[in-house]
């Protein structure tokens, strides 16, 4: 007999073997609080999926919605009475990943907590939001649980990669971190922290800067000291090279170009370099992919 | 007594049997195409918006693609905006939609180019785990997989977040992927495709350095000394114009062979003219 496949990252989907069983909106919701609770009395199911009802027309929708499961999925359900459970050997995918992350890793620890992890990234790992797009109050909560479990682990694995110099794969996981909390900073460091081992400078200042106006924009503070000393050599070789390039200019022209600050030549130069390389895409588009060289450094 | 079904659960059970494999292309890479077989379908940009959300994340719930592609809009007027695009595709794609009350997705019959390209770099990541496999991996697969990943950014143009977000991502794949593989194809000894995985990457990012350093490799080990100096010296020339930062010492690491055979041999032509 194939088995139940629940998952419920990215979007509810239940099937058994390759067939698709579509289920109503508060079938789903009962299915998915099992999923994520276990085994539970009638009253508090009711409670929890429909809070402003009262008693009686909670635990009514409860009976009707565990009726259409028996039909729509017959044994996908454990009854009685009083309390409710979903089938042994129902695969979830929310068990599958907390099941990876509580699994003893392959002996490889991370260099400052020690914790011994896993560093293969499992699908599960990367994959989307706990039921996006619900709103009810007991979803909200789970869904940052798992974001945090999540987080935490990429974390530790985004750590232990960059330790043993496998940075693509680091990358991936650092990325992924940086995409569940855009604000985050120790994965922006990370991912940071990454580039500048590869020697990739300008995707490390790109990141920085696009980092430093989210937050800015956002929250209305700046970076954390920790992540300014990341690229503080690059802005330092950077600032030694724009006022070298000043004074060895004329000295006519000098006042005018020390007003107008460092990016007035970079700009200058920028559109020789897309001319140069203009021929496979045009000189517009050479310059328009990379918005961040235009923008002034902030001191 | 069964489930009542809506039309809609209909038609959404039925374009759930597997249908003719892959009826329909999305390209997404280089800019929008949607083909049935091999003949175009025109659709409009709200209906290519929806699309693409799906091609590139998977089964989604209405309400989440309602907030995400119509932020502004009240919520039923979004989801109402939603249930025009679903309709419209629907019509002109027959078999393209997956749809239920809750949720929209792409059926079987779809296949998506990015896919492919993700598809291409789990290749790469897995040659370059087996390394003596990959000797043996016959010379039409690894070039069809150096074509898929030398093509073109995702859908270039497009500013909503979801779409920057997966572009940057796709990028730094694409590059990574491409300097794994002029690495597998020099230990293979065809410096020639070699160099056009190395090329393809650093025109992505023409100041990505790992992608510079890639196509140095290969100039060094093919022994065209010249064409790694002069690739340095653009690079380096580059570095300093748009950035004022220097190449980083794995850079200078690469070349600091060639500079010192170099300045021996000026060493030598100069006792030798004296």
């Amino acid at each position: 007999v194939a088995r139940w496949q629940l998952r419920l990252f990215d979007s509810f989907s239940l099937t058994r073997g390759a067939r698709q069983i579509p289920l109503r909106i508060r079938e789903q919701r009962t299915v998915a609080l099992l999923a994520m609770r276990g085994s539970r009395p009638r009253s508090y199911l009711a409670g929890v999926l429909w809070p402003d009802s009262t008693e009686r027309r909670a635990s009514g929708s409860l009976r009707a919605a565990v009726w259409r499961l028996e039909r729509a999925a017959p044994g996908l359900l454990l009854h009685d009475r009083t309390r409710l459970a979903l089938a042994e050997g129902v695969d979830v995918d929310v068990a599958e990943l907390l099941d990876s992350v509580a699994r003893p890793g392959n002996g490889v620890r991370t260099p400052d907590s020690g914790i011994d992890v896993d560093i293969r990234l499992p699908e599960v790992l990367l994959s989307g939001e706990l039921l996006p797009g619900w709103y009810d109050d007991w979803i909200t909560y789970e869904r940052a649980r798992i974001q945090q479990v999540r987080l935490r682990r990429l974390d530790a694995v985004t750590e232990a990669l960059i330790d043993r110099g496998q940075y693509a794969t680091a990358l991936t996981s650092a990325m992924a971190a940086q995409s569940i909390e855009p604000l985050r900073e120790s994965a922006q460091r990370a991912v940071i922290r990454i580039h500048l081992a590869e020697g990739n400078y300008h995707e490390a200042l790109r990141e920085y800067r696009a980092f430093r106006a989210r937050l800015v924009r956002e929250l209305g503070v700046a970076p954390s000291a920790q992540l300014d000393a990341l690229v503080q050599p690059l802005l330092a070789a950077r600032q030694r090279a724009t006022s070298a390039s000043v004074t060895s200019r004329p000295s006519g022209s000098r006042s005018a170009s020390a007003q107008r600050g460092p990016s007035v030549p970079a700009q200058s130069q920028r559109r020789a370099t897309a001319s140069v390389h203009g021929q496979h895409s045009g000189a517009a588009r050479v310059s328009s992919r990379r918005p961040g060289v235009r923008v002034q450094l902030p001191s | 007594v069964g489930v009542v079904r809506s039309p809609a659960l209909a038609t959404a059970v039925r374009s759930q049997e597997p249908a003719e494999a892959e009826t329909f292309r999305i390209r997404l890479l280089d800019g929008w195409t949607l083909l049935r077989r091999s003949e175009e379908i025109r659709i409009r940009t709200r209906e290519q918006r929806l699309l693409a959300v799906l091609a590139l994340q998977g089964s989604r719930p209405r309400s989440y693609l309602a907030g995400l592609l119509w932020p502004e809009s009240s919520e039923p007027r979004a989801l109402a905006n939603l249930r025009a695009a679903v309709w419209r595709i629907v019509h002109s794609a027959r078999g393209l939609l997956y749809h239920d009350r809750s949720r929209v997705a792409l059926t079987r019959a779809v296949c998506v180019d990015v896919d492919d390209m993700v598809a291409c770099a789990e290749r790469v990541t897995a040659w370059d785990r087996d390394r003596p496999c990959f000797r043996d991996v016959p010379a039409v697969e690894y070039e069809r997989t150096l074509t898929v990943l030398a093509c073109g950014d995702l859908l270039p143009g497009w500013r909503d977040d979801w779409v920057v977000y997966e572009r940057t991502r796709l990028q730094q794949l694409r590059l990574r992927s491409l300097e794994v593989l002029a690495d597998l194809l020099l230990l293979r000894g065809d410096a020639a495709s070699a160099l056009t995985a190395a090329r393809s990457a650093a025109i992505i990012e023409p100041l990505h350095e790992s992608a510079h350093r890639a196509v140095i490799r290969v100039h060094l080990a093919d022994g065209n000394h010249n064409a790694a100096r002069r690739e340095y010296d653009n690079f380096r020339g580059r570095m300093l114009r748009e950035l004022g930062i220097p190449p980083s010492k794995k850079m200078e690491a690469l070349i600091r062979p060639l500079s010192a055979a170099q300045s021996r041999r000026w060493v030598l032509a100069q006792t030798v003219l004296v």
